[in-house]
């Protein structure tokens, strides 16, 4: 970007608009965010990184891995602003897109991945007997999602763990509405088939 | 299994997954200053390049297609790279090893030495600016990096990012109209983000940092208020610049200072130091005079004035004690003489 270009951003978007009360839209974020603005980058990281990090654990459940897939689903989102990749709009489905993505890649890399064993776990004023089998069954959903082709995953995670609607799953997933509902049809008798197999339900 | 049953089943196994339990915000917050930290890291680059491409090609490479008469400026050109090449060539690596280091690190006096002696040999005052906001935002980001590292910020980090954002100020007060104005905006904008930066890294960090940081913080706060300033009024802006040095005595040639001690970035060059009261190479006339322009009255009883404060119902601007303090009296702007911006991060 040349300082020329710079300047007509700034003027039409200066930095300092983000510290009155104007509620800035993903596309004037993002403006701001291609010249490496801290105000807007800190507007994003604060607004999406707490869904992010619980998209993360929902599928990973482990809290330092899905730290790591917040902190890699941010660097990402940099390198493709400093490469000129980043999204002109959908700043959110660009975001979990990339989540999703370093979470396939993190099952491929290591199938057999056991969940780390945290705090939570270690709860004494919970029932372990309920705990444990509720653990079980929240494992074996994982384990059967993570048997799903990546866009049913996706569609899943998006649509009944973060309850996002249809249209915004389409954005993420680059395709028409029809083919989300659709991708949502196949995963859902799937995850019943194998759930069922596996007699988990 | 029925269908129905199935899926109320597998509702519940959703639901369940939803609970998780909550983020720790230490660990939160420290993703959120790694996250800034790069993108600081990507903005410099992103900037040197664009400064690059701009001075490069202009000043270097279309010279010589043009008249004979400008060879002068090329010969000079090559003068100034034969000199760096002399200077700096047997320790070229060493240089460009050290500009990722921080104030703890044996490098780090060669990072500071570099930043010196690229300023005092830099001519054009535009690009003179640029590598000084540069070199502020490289401090925030050492700042940044010592505290995500939990290591404590030394003195002179803070120090040498006053002395550059003072040099930013001096230099674009010596600018014509045009050009100031189109610099503040770039002052702004980054004294916005290193204003940001700066109160994230107050939040988090440990009590033993705070004195430094809202050091730094009042700093900031104080440029973007200036460089706000400077926007509406551009008159007011260069006074309050003028003001602000004359009383430190200031000679308009404020280089960082070298910084030669590892494990701290150095005190400020004496040049900019107070005490002498002397004219120097400031910007336009009357550097070091009393100033009294029509519509101004100064005011000289407060003892420290590194903050504004808008009062309420007119465009004024005061000074009020702050912790960094410099005994630079600022001056009163009096109702109708322009108006300040009314603007506050």
């Amino acid at each position: 970007m040349d300082l020329a270009e710079n300047d007509r951003i700034s003027s039409r978007f200066p930095a300092s608009h983000l510290m009155d009360n104007h509620v800035p839209s993903d596309a004037e974020l993002l403006e701001l965010a291609r010249q490496f603005d801290q105000h807007a980058l800190a507007q994003i990281y604060d607004t999406y990184s707490p869904g992010l990090y619980r998209y993360s654990m929902r599928r990973l459940s482990g809290q330092a891995v899905a730290e790591d897939c917040v902190a890699e689903t941010f660097s990402r989102f940099l390198q493709a602003l400093k490469d000129r990749r980043g999204p002109e709009r959908f700043l959110q489905a660009f975001l979990y897109r990339i989540a999703h993505n370093w979470i396939v890649d993190h099952y491929r890399r290591d199938p057999g991945l056991q969940q780390e064993l945290t705090e939570e776990h270690q709860d004494e004023n919970a029932n372990p007997e309920k705990d444990a089998s509720q653990h079980v069954l929240q494992e074996h959903l994982r384990m059967a999602i993570k048997k799903l082709t990546p866009d049913q995953q996706q569609v899943i995670a998006l649509k009944y763990l973060e309850g996002w609607e249809n249209e915004d799953i389409a954005h993420s997933l680059k395709k028409p509405v029809g083919a989300v509902k659709s991708l949502q049809h196949r995963a859902l008798a799937s995850l019943e088939k194998i759930l069922d197999r596996e007699e988990v339900l | 299994m029925k269908n129905d049953e199935m899926d109320s089943k597998l509702k519940n196994a959703f639901n369940d997954l939803q609970n998780i339990p909550p983020r720790d915000p230490q660990v939160a917050l420290r993703g959120k200053l790694i996250f800034l930290h790069k993108a600081a890291e990507y903005r410099q680059a992103v900037s040197r390049k664009a400064n690059r491409r701009q001075n490069w090609v202009s000043s270097t490479i279309s010279p010589l297609f043009q008249r004979k008469e400008r060879f002068p400026v090329f010969n000079t050109l090559i003068a100034v790279v034969l000199a760096v090449v002399v200077l700096f060539g047997g320790s070229g690596a060493t240089v460009a090893a050290a500009q990722g280091s921080l104030p703890d690190q044996v490098l780090y006096p060669v990072k500071t030495w570099s930043e010196d002696a690229t300023l005092s040999l830099t001519g054009s005052v535009q690009t003179r600016m640029q590598y000084a906001l540069d070199f502020s935002d490289r401090r925030v980001v050492e700042m940044t990096r010592l505290l995500a590292a939990g290591k404590l910020i030394p003195a002179g980090v803070v120090t040498r990012l006053q002395s550059e954002l003072d040099l930013v100020l001096e230099l674009v007060a010596g600018m014509n109209d045009t050009q100031a104005m189109q610099q503040l905006q770039i002052i702004l904008q980054r004294a916005d983000s290193q204003f940001q930066t700066m109160s994230t890294l107050m939040s988090g960090a440990p009590s033993s940092a705070g004195p430094l940081l809202l050091r730094a913080h009042a700093r900031l706060q104080e440029q973007v208020q200036l460089a706000t300033l400077g926007e509406s009024d551009i008159s007011g802006f260069r006074m309050q610049v003028r003001q602000r040095f004359q009383y430190r005595g200031g000679s308009g040639t404020s280089v960082p200072g070298t910084g030669n001690t590892p494990g701290g970035s150095g005190p400020i060059n004496s040049t900019t130091m107070p005490g002498s009261g002397g004219n120097g190479k400031g910007y336009g006339p009357g550097m070091g005079q009393p100033t009294q322009i029509p519509g101004t009255n100064q005011i000289t009883s407060t003892p420290c004035a590194n903050q504004f404060t808008q009062m309420p119902g007119m465009s004024q601007l005061t000074g009020t004690p702050e912790a960094n303090c410099t005994g630079t009296p600022m001056p009163y702007r009096t109702p109708g003489s322009g108006g300040g911006s009314g603007r506050m991060p």
